[in-house]
């Protein structure tokens, strides 16, 4: 076995291994554990460092094994993929250690930090599928890996999300189910390929359009396009971790990724608004970004407020695959990875009020600015990131996804762009008005003396690194391997003829 | 040793052993472990010498037919004799951990007879001994069930001993009108010519009819939900994985052999009583607030779709064969995983009531572990062997158009995943009780091993079809 | 070359953090920061910086560098402690700073990216210094808000629209921009309420130097510059005007403010109709009739009658 063979395995399995001995080790063995958990994601990182390094130069890591007559298990990292498998790397990086403090002397941990390593060997091998069903498989176990992600707390509201996040999701991986099963009895083939392979297959438009409408409708429940969202504000009863890790790398994001191969590597975007079918996914990409803003402005309840923000911000990515063009490709595909950087700050900023001053509302959020400073100007620089405010990240998603509207013509989708921005100014800049201008209404504990620090380093160095990334990938969004710059070599060497 | 001489092995091996085991006061549960060993070993060796030769043959005595027996064993034969094989010992090692003394020595007698049934009917090759060693399963099967000794397991057995002698009197019945039409019963003998027989339908119905009342299949599951739930876990086990199998392999062997898959009606009535079954069942299953009845109930919805699987294959060739025993193999895997699991649960909390498990998941890890991997191959997730059989279901449903078929296939696999996740979701909740005993670590690891292995026998799904060859 | 610009740059990019950073005792330095630039650009050759933004470039000199070395001596001013002892907080003088830093890349700006992103810049990190320093008059800030965010997002379209206009440029310069300014009313609009909006930001003038002069230097100076950049003279002064009406508007706002939010109610969940559904599947009464149905087929009655049936079913389906 070749290491161009063996890389993507051990991509896998540097997370997939640590989480099985992790099932095993004592509850109270957590040196091990973090050791096992870091060593794995610092070793997942060099190595995906390593495929980045070989992916741009032209290489390719790919590996298959027959499961049946037609159907293989496939893995490949090509540039797409490793978009998707770097951001994730990163970030269960930081969520790991984030994970680590956050959830100190809580019980569980083994059980959550095995899920957790599960969780993100899912989302690293829907990534890195090479077909349908690979993608179909991660994409499934996921789903299982999620569940008792959030159901950690095993409280009867914590036991109801879940339930409804099955509901939801198993119904969507069903429909996934359906429509590979008879895109394959069309078309024979499942493999993703650069510009689709539907495309002179023989199978009828009518029915061709009515597998699209299948598949995305799987995926499109873990990228909550409305009307399939209603599982993300509830999941959120999770711990902190689990909601940045839903939010930003695996599940929303598995979904939103699976939009992208369905319409670029199995329909191919022309050959797709051929069949008319981007058009509506546009259509629901929009309604759904208007819809999540709307109903993120009335939530008192701070990751509530995150969550449909979520459903707004990775409809994004929907619209700018849905708009045909390189430039609004970029834009969907390059918002993977921003809205991916700005959520979890988010996210880690929301759970450390929760944990170091019990704050969960936005209206109990006054002056804590003051008390918690460094927290404060994360979640300043990820909510004005995503506003889309210039330089921040968001802004150069923005830009590509207007640029791309309006050369396809799609002049709507502009107005779309800015009803959201408005709508994200609407309900973010109150909550950093609060936090930064107004008194405080409650004393809380001061910081402890000898303590530098706002709160535990371990919460507080992920969220300011990540929000450090958003800044970077906005100001400096053209330089090498800046997730702008990859964005555009996906774009142009696997979506669009050349 | 030759390949031929394995057949006549295979059936005498278990046999012998289990008569020891009945006869012998002590050591049950050693000979137990030996003799299930000892038979994996065998269908290993069958394999093997299939590998190579596709098919194996024996005569006993040397007596040719139509005079003698006929054993014989082809790739759907030496696939279901594996697999069963390579249940028997972890149910053994879970027995032997689970029960003592008399308890054990009967379990252990009754379990291998079962055992050499079950190799006895995969190879016969005639109907008269498929009916000697169906029943033969049956009566072990029913004794196996009393075992559990409370009045409501041996109500059940009761019942079940009622339905399995009224199932085989049926097929006895139909096996008499083909002698009479055809002075013979090998089943080399009869291919393809059933349909033309006088007597030939009159037959078949009843055959039919009488294995499907065996096999539980809906409507006729009545007798199944209440012995399965009241016996003990591993003889739940080998009820729900192996025993209603038999009398499936059965119908496809007497349908797609003896009637070459005749009459179109038949394969749509087969599939419409699978399909209800599906539904049906399976809604049972999440309706249900004991946890063995669930799983009980999930066996019936997942014998639908074997019978499904079954009525496919005339039409839809080796896609709908391969499915089959995909199915199969991946559900005598789950299921027992599962039964064994839930058992494990039940013995823990006392009562295998959903609403009131303790914590288990911190408690029995394993045996939660072993709950959602069975799950993941019943719900036909991938991957797993659930999954594989499933999507060459589909498959096969796709490529006769049969778009209904398709639905009940999806709709069976939400409902699976609803009741499999409501025994799940159970598995998170309650309070503590500290003062309950620890299961001894192999009966969670037997639970878990054949969970897993449920899972991964989804990525041995091409060298078990090429084990299996094409529709004979 | 690239590679050493940033090197060299990058540390300038942390100097609003510089007050947070170097303590109370030290703050005289600020001052003198804030007058950098001039040395720095007034004397530097056109620059290209590829690596910020979407690829970017400032050329200094010229008339531009005037206005550049008066926003700078504006905010020099505006940093120094004024009498009394009393210099501004550090948060306050870090949010003027890069304030400044922003108007300054939105006056030496070559492509409208970076102008874009240094008028924003400028606009929020004023609004910022000048709530850190005390609290407004109520109804203000909503106005202001309501105000500037329209801003933004017109200034956003701007951009797109001259991307359009220059053949679709991923980065569109600032020169291009200008010869298409004058002639298309579409486009001048959406400038015309970009600046606007910053008009908005006259209300937060307050008495004190270090309130009055940036914010100043920021709608009276940077916006006609600008202005004047993509327009030339017809630019600066519809620059001008528009930033008039933007500050009577914003008046006007603020004083409708208190009342209209008195009006708006908190949105209240309502109940999903699909919990009902869920919870409905456990508990109704229809699961107590399909058990009752199951228990039906479990009698010997059913069960006899069922396998006749099948019997008579299959003996059917054989004749076809």
């Amino acid at each position: 076995m070749s290491e161009h063979e063996l890389l993507p395995l051990a991509v896998l399995a540097t997370s997939l291994l640590p989480g099985l001995v992790i099932f095993f080790l004592p509850e109270g063995a957590v040196r091990v554990r973090s050791v096992l958990n870091l060593a794995g994601a610092t070793v997942k990182l060099v190595l995906v460092a390593v495929m980045l390094w070989g992916v741009s130069r032209g290489e390719n890591y790919a590996v298959s094994y027959p499961l049946l007559p037609g159907l293989t298990f496939s893995l490949r990292a090509d540039s797409l993929a490793l978009l998707f498998v770097t951001l994730s790397a990163q970030l269960w990086f930081l969520t790991t250690i984030y994970a680590i403090g956050y959830l100190e002397s809580s019980p569980n941990r083994a059980r959550f930090f095995g899920f957790f390593s599960l969780c993100v060997t899912a989302t690293v091998g829907v990534a890195m599928a090479g077909n349908l069903i690979t993608f179909l498989l991660f994409y499934e176990l996921l789903t299982l890996s999620t569940y008792p992600l959030v159901v950690h707390r095993e409280t009867a509201a914590a036991r109801a999300a879940g339930n409804r996040y099955l509901a939801y999701t198993i119904g969507g991986g069903a429909a996934l189910l359906l429509g590979t099963a008879w895109l394959y009895a069309e078309t024979g083939t499942l493999t993703f390929t650069p510009r689709g392979f539907v495309d002179g297959s023989g199978a009828s438009s009518p029915v061709l359009a009515a597998i699209f409408f299948l598949l995305v409708a799987g995926v499109g429940v873990k990228a909550a396009l409305v009307p399939l969202h209603g599982w993300l504000p509830r999941a959120m009863v999770a711990p902190a971790p689990v909601s940045a890790l839903l939010h930003a790398v695996a599940v929303v994001k598995a979904g939103a990724f699976g939009i992208i191969r369905i319409v670029y590597d199995v329909f191919g975007v022309e050959y797709a608004a051929e069949l008319g079918v981007t058009d509506a996914l546009a259509a629901v990409a929009a309604v759904t970004i208007i819809y999540g803003s709307l109903r993120a402005l009335a939530q008192d309840d701070l990751k509530r407020r995150l969550a449909f923000s979520t459903v707004s911000q990775v409809s994004y990515i929907a619209l700018g695959v849905a708009i045909v063009g390189p430039l609004a490709s970029i834009g969907g595909i390059v918002h993977l990875v921003h809205q991916g950087l700005m959520k979890i700050t988010l996210f880690f900023c929301a759970g450390n009020y929760a944990e170091t001053l019990g704050l969960h509302k936005v209206s109990e959020l006054d002056g804590v600015g003051r008390r918690m400073p460094l927290t404060t100007a994360a979640f300043t620089v990820a909510a004005l990131g995503m506003i889309g405010l210039p330089p921040m990240a968001g802004f150069i998603s923005k830009w590509y996804l207007g640029l791309g509207a309006i050369e396809a013509g799609a002049t709507w989708a502009v107005f779309v762009l800015a009803g959201s921005s408005a709508l994200n100014a609407a309900y973010f800049l109150p909550i950093l008005h609060r936090a930064w201008f107004r008194a405080p209404t409650a004393a809380w504990a001061p910081v402890p003396a000898g303590v530098r620090a706002e709160t535990a380093l371990a919460l507080l160095l992920p969220p300011v690194i990540t929000a450090l990334l958003v800044l970077l990938a906005g100001v400096l969004a053209s330089v090498q391997y800046s997730p702008q710059e990859w964005a555009t070599l996906v774009v142009r060497r696997e979506f669009y003829a050349p | 040793m030759s390949a031929s001489s394995l057949l006549p092995l295979l059936v005498l091996w278990p046999l012998a052993g289990g008569l020891l085991g009945l006869l012998l006061p002590r050591g049950a549960g050693p000979l137990l472990l030996g003799v299930s060993t000892g038979n994996l070993a065998l269908a290993v060796a069958l394999v093997d010498a299939l590998a190579g030769a596709g098919k194996v043959a024996h005569s006993v005595g040397g007596w040719s037919t139509p005079l003698g027996i006929a054993l014989r064993a082809d790739g759907l034969s030496a696939v279901l004799i594996l697999v069963a094989g390579a249940v028997a010992p972890l149910l053994a090692l879970y027995a032997s951990a689970a029960y003592a003394g008399r308890e054990l020595r009967y379990f252990a007698g009754l379990f291998l007879l079962f055992l050499g049934a079950l190799n006895g009917l995969f190879i016969a090759g005639d109907l008269f001994n498929l009916y000697v060693t169906l029943e033969l399963l049956g009566l072990s099967a029913v004794a196996l069930a009393a075992l559990g000794g409370g009045a409501a397991a041996l109500a059940a057995s009761l019942r079940y001993l009622l339905a399995t002698i009224t199932g085989s009197l049926a097929y006895l019945l139909g096996v008499a009108l083909l002698y009479r039409a055809t002075g013979t019963l090998d089943l080399l003998q009869l291919s393809g010519q059933g349909p033309a027989l006088p007597g030939g339908a009159v037959a078949f119905a009843l055959m039919v009819a009488g294995l499907l009342l065996k096999a539980a299949v809906f409507p006729l599951h009545f007798w199944l939900p209440p012995a399965h739930a009241n016996a003990s876990p591993p003889v739940s086990a080998a009820l729900s994985a192996l025993a209603v199998k038999a009398p499936l392999y059965l119908l496809l062997r007497l349908w797609l052999s003896t009637y070459d898959g005749a009459w179109p009606l038949v394969a749509e009535l087969l599939a419409a009583i699978g399909a209800a079954g599906v539904l049906w069942c399976s809604l049972q299953a999440v309706l249900q607030r004991r946890a063995k009845l669930l799983v009980a109930y999930s066996t019936v919805a997942q014998l639908g779709y074997l019978l499904l699987a079954l009525a496919l294959v005339p039409a839809a060739g080796a896609a709908a064969y391969g499915a089959f025993t995909l199915l199969l193999v991946s559900h005598v895997l789950a299921k027992a995983g599962l039964f064994l699991a839930v058992g494990n649960l039940a013995r823990r909390a006392g009562h295998d009531r959903l609403d009131g498990f303790e914590r288990v998941v911190q408690h029995l890890p394993l045996s939660a572990s072993a709950i959602a991997l069975a799950g993941v191959s019943l719900m036909g997730m991938p991957p797993s062997g659930g999954f594989n059989g499933k999507w060459l279901l589909l498959q096969a449903a796709i490529a006769t158009g049969d778009w209904w078929l398709v639905a009940v296939i999806l709709v069976g696999g939400l409902l699976a995943a609803v009741y499999i996740f409501k025994l799940i979701e159970h598995t998170f909740g309650g309070s503590d009780r500290p003062d309950a005993t620890a299961l001894p670590r192999r009966m969670e690891w037997a639970a878990l091993t054949l969970a897993a292995s449920a899972v991964g026998v989804g990525f041995l799904g091409q060298p078990l079809l090429r084990l299996l060859g094409g529709v004979p | 070359m690239s590679l050493l610009t940033l090197v060299v740059f990058a540390p300038l990019l942390l100097l609003p953090l510089l007050p947070l950073l170097c303590g109370r005792p030290r703050q005289w330095l600020v001052p003198l920061v804030a007058l950098l630039p001039v040395a720095l650009l007034l004397p530097a050759q056109p620059l290209a910086l590829p690596w910020i933004l979407l690829g970017s470039g400032v050329a200094g000199g010229g008339p531009g560098a005037a206005v550049v070395s008066l926003v700078s001596v504006f905010f020099a001013l505006a940093l120094a402690p004024w009498g009394k002892g009393a210099g501004l907080s550090p948060r306050v003088s870090a949010c003027l700073l890069l304030a400044q830093a922003a108007c300054i890349a939105a006056l030496v700006a070559t492509d409208l990216m970076l102008l874009l992103a240094g008028f924003t810049v400028a606009s929020y990190a004023l609004l910022a210094a000048r709530l850190s320093s005390g609290a407004l008059a109520p109804g203000r800030l909503p106005a202001i808000v309501l105000l500037l965010v329209p801003g933004d997002l017109a200034a956003f379209e701007l951009a797109l629209l001259f991307a359009k206009v220059a053949d679709n440029a991923v980065t569109p310069s600032v020169a291009g921009a200008a010869a298409v300014l004058p002639g298309a009313t579409v486009i001048a609009g959406f400038a015309a309420l970009a600046a606007a909006s910053r008009g908005a930001l006259l209300l937060l003038v307050a008495r004190r130097p270090g309130q009055l002069l940036p914010t100043a230097t920021l709608v009276l100076l940077v916006v006609p510059t600008l202005g004047w950049r993509l327009g030339d003279a017809a630019g600066a002064l519809s620059a001008v005007l528009a930033v008039a009406a933007g500050a009577a508007a914003t008046a006007a706002l603020s004083r409708l403010w208190p009342p209209l939010a008195a009006r708006f109610t908190q949105a209240r969940e309502r109940v999903s109709w699909r919990l009902l559904l869920w919870q409905g599947l456990d508990a109704g009464a229809w699961p107590g009739r399909l058990a009752g149905a199951e228990r039906e087929l479990g009698s010997w009655r059913f069960a006899l009658a069922g396998a006749i049936v099948l019997v008579l079913l299959l003996l059917i389906a054989t004749f076809f």
